[in-house]
């Protein structure tokens, strides 16, 4: 399976759903991967979608036991797998 | 003298552990970013120096490069003592990523590290199960658990970090070490963070309360009804308290200082002398004193907020509304302090990540109504607006004026940051942009002592600093309008026909000579106004008059239409020589500021104008 089937973006993700991180996005910088990589968002590593904000808001996502809001730029450019690839994986 | 570091994530407790530990007063708050300078102190024969925060040691923002370069340049110096790694028990996983990569150049380089973890208070009230020792045992330094709320634990920090040995000159140079450590590469950084993220399983709280209890009022504070609705009320109830709750207090020292000018005036026989006293110094520093309980109200009320955790969620809230103008969700929280003071706040701009939105959040800020423009807010509104309230008692008239005041600020901002955003966008283009994530605190019920320890040091600093100018400014101002021809002749002073040289200036914005000389003054510092008109009133007056500034206004001629005018003024003028000089340091750029001190003024006098001959108008 091609890993353009295989994932989506953290912006797919519903409330309350999790998912697990697959692989970042080539537009985003060298230095924000790295930056998010840091604050917990790495591959293989589970998030969750806790809200969705008023006023078209960024996103709230939990990830490691810390909060956090992220811009839709940056919430597409993490990929998850697809619900099927984490039933494989779990 | 030898120094002890203290680094952590931002919003860790560091700044509060730093106080503890030096007895110094430094702001605190419950967000990331509030320290943007390396700040230190000497306390036990040691130099504690604080860091802002960082979340590793790679730079992604301003703030966070000052940390690294200072660490690097300490971690290397054979006075440095110790390092102090602050963590958040709350969330240790994060926390445990820097410490890792302090570990590891601390070991290079032969520097004792000490792990506190902070916020243990919580841990233990909820009697979550955490297991220090065990984790002090795995990665091989002292780990330490205290509360620098609660003051616990410090006393062992200090004996453990005071006990250590002197360090001898290091042999390693660690300069160069961190550019070309591993910390930059996907497999550090995964293998980094699997071993923070297996410590904290093994180590960490054992229970996700704090978190669970942490959405709970996120479902209610970031919900799509009330979000907004809340946010609304908050900066209504912002405003209103600073003319509501300051109220009683204003009036007890306007008293107190009426009696004491009166009863002080008559201890002198010198005429001159007596004149001086009266006019000058309780009429000219009395009116800028009698407005400090406001400056202090509003210091109280941002301090709550900042304590609570809200102004992370506010940023998020307001983080789309505030794009359209080019800005970011963090250019609220810099603006939000501009209201305070724009000084600190353009510093605080050191946070926001994209070099283009930083330089719009720092012109737009000085549009802020800053704390030494409520002196000239509360005179005008207190002495033209009515004291009756609307909404059936809820929402008071004055309260409104002085919120539509702050509003006219705060829109104006906006809308130059937006033309600004559009007009220099390829200039703009070339600074980069970077995308928003900012971490969401945890909730915490705001910490009173420390919130009023600094709205009183900010309240008497701010009397203190400016009280000099205005004092040098009064005497000045006192002198030029009581002679030739003594109190009570003022048209006919030198000041008088010096002001009526320079009135056409101000005649399109409705205002005499007087409030024109008042203007030029306060171009040095805004609080000089209320001061220099205190003294030209006080020396017009004719002997126990103890009528406020606001009905001496009044009953010289000034209009409604004037006063608006006068108030627009205030709200959109660049008035501030300090924040002149901080845009120049942060930008890096002479023109900045030039150009904003010349923008803003033309914009003031403009709308000033306008409004003059608008309600000029309306009102005939």
């Amino acid at each position: 399976m091609s890993s353009s089937k295989k994932t989506r973006s953290l912006l797919d993700l519903k409330v309350n759903e999790e998912g697990q991180i697959y692989s970042f996005s080539a537009h985003l910088s060298h230095d924000y991967t790295i930056r998010l990589r840091e604050l917990g968002f790495r591959e293989g590593e589970f998030v969750k979608c806790l809200k969705t904000p008023p006023l078209g808001a960024p996103r709230i996502f939990e990830i490691c036991g810390s909060v956090y809001s992220m811009e839709t730029e940056i919430a597409q450019g993490i990929k998850l797998l697809s619900s099927e690839s984490e039933k494989t994986a779990k | 003298m030898e120094n002890v570091l203290i680094l952590g994530n931002p919003n860790s407790g560091k700044t509060l552990l730093f106080n503890r530990l030096t007895g110094l007063k430094q702001k605190v708050a419950n967000f990331p970013g509030v320290t943007v300078e390396i700040l230190s102190a000497e306390a036990d024969g040691l130099i504690v120096k604080d860091f802002p925060g960082t979340y590793s040691l790679k730079a992604l923002t301003i703030d966070e490069k000052v940390a690294i370069d200072g660490f690097k340049e300490a971690i290397v110096d054979p006075k440095t003592r110790a390092i102090i790694c602050v963590l958040d028990a709350t969330r240790l996983e994060r926390s445990l990523y820097l410490l890792l990569q302090l570990i590891e150049v601390s070991q290079r380089c032969h520097c004792p590290l000490i792990a506190a973890v902070n916020v243990i208070d919580e841990i233990i009230t909820k009697e979550i199960k955490m297991d220090l020792e065990g984790l002090s045992k795995e990665i091989g330094c002292p780990v330490l658990g205290i509360s620098a709320k609660k003051r616990k634990g410090l006393k062992e920090l200090k004996n453990l970090y005071l006990s250590l040995p002197k360090r001898k000159q290091s042999q390693t140079n660690l300069s160069n070490d961190i550019e070309l450590s591993t910390f930059n590469t996907k497999e550090e950084i995964i293998k980094l963070k699997s071993s923070a993220h297996e410590l904290s399983k093994k180590f960490g709280p054992q229970n996700d309360i704090l978190l669970k209890s942490q959405h709970r009022l996120d479902d209610f504070f970031l919900s799509s009804w009330a979000g907004p609705l809340v946010f609304a009320a908050l900066m209504l109830f912002l405003f209103q308290s600073i003319f509501t709750w300051a109220s009683p207090l204003m009036e007890g020292i306007k008293g107190f200082l009426d009696i004491s000018g009166q009863w002080a005036a008559t201890q002198v026989s010198h005429e001159i002398l007596s004149d001086f006293i009266k006019d000058a110094l309780f009429a000219g520093l009395g009116s800028f004193l009698v407005f400090a309980p406001q400056i202090f109200i509003l210091f109280i009320v941002i301090g709550l907020l900042e304590d609570s955790g809200y102004l992370a969620r506010a940023a998020v809230i307001l983080h789309k509304p505030l794009s359209l103008f080019g800005l970011s969700g963090r250019s609220f929280v810099t603006m939000l302090s501009g209201h305070a003071c724009a000084i600190p706040a353009i510093m605080s701009a050191r946070t926001i990540e994209s070099p283009r939105k930083r330089l719009l959040t720092i012109i737009a800020t000085p549009f802020m109504s800053c704390s030494a423009r409520l002196p000239v807010y509360a005179m005008l509104v207190g002495g033209f607006v009515p004291a009756t309230s609307i909404l059936g008692g809820i929402v008071g008239l004055q309260g409104l004026a002085f919120f539509m005041l702050f509003a006219i600020g705060i829109t104006m901002g906006l809308i130059v940051s937006a033309l600004l955003d559009k007009t220099l966008s390829k200039k703009t283009a070339q600074l980069g942009d970077a995308p928003f994530v900012i971490e969401l605190p945890p909730y915490r019920m705001p910490n009173w002592r420390p919130i009023v320890m600094h709205a009183l040091n900010r309240s008497f600093g701010f009397i203190k600093n400016a009280g000099f100018m205005i004092f040098s400014v009064t005497v000045v101002v006192w002198f030029l309008g009581y002679f030739p021809d003594h109190a009570g002749h003022l048209d006919t002073s030198w000041l008088g026909m010096l002001g009526k040289w320079i009135e056409p200036i101000f005649r399109p914005m409705g205002m005499d000579w007087k409030i024109g000389v008042a203007v030029l003054t306060s171009f040095l510092a805004r609080e000089v106004f209320v001061g220099t008109l205190g003294t030209l009133y006080g020396i017009e007056s004719v002997k126990g008059d103890t009528s406020s500034l606001a009905n001496r206004l009044q009953s010289s001629g000034v209009t409604l239409a004037s006063a608006l005018a006068l108030a627009v003024f205030y709200s959109l003028a660049m008035q501030c020589v300090s924040t002149l000089a901080v845009m120049k340091k942060e930008t890096g750029s002479s023109r900045i500021p030039v150009f904003v001190f010349i923008g803003m003024t033309v914009v003031a006098y403009a709308a000033a104008a306008f409004v003059f001959i608008l309600v000029k108008s309306l009102t005939q």
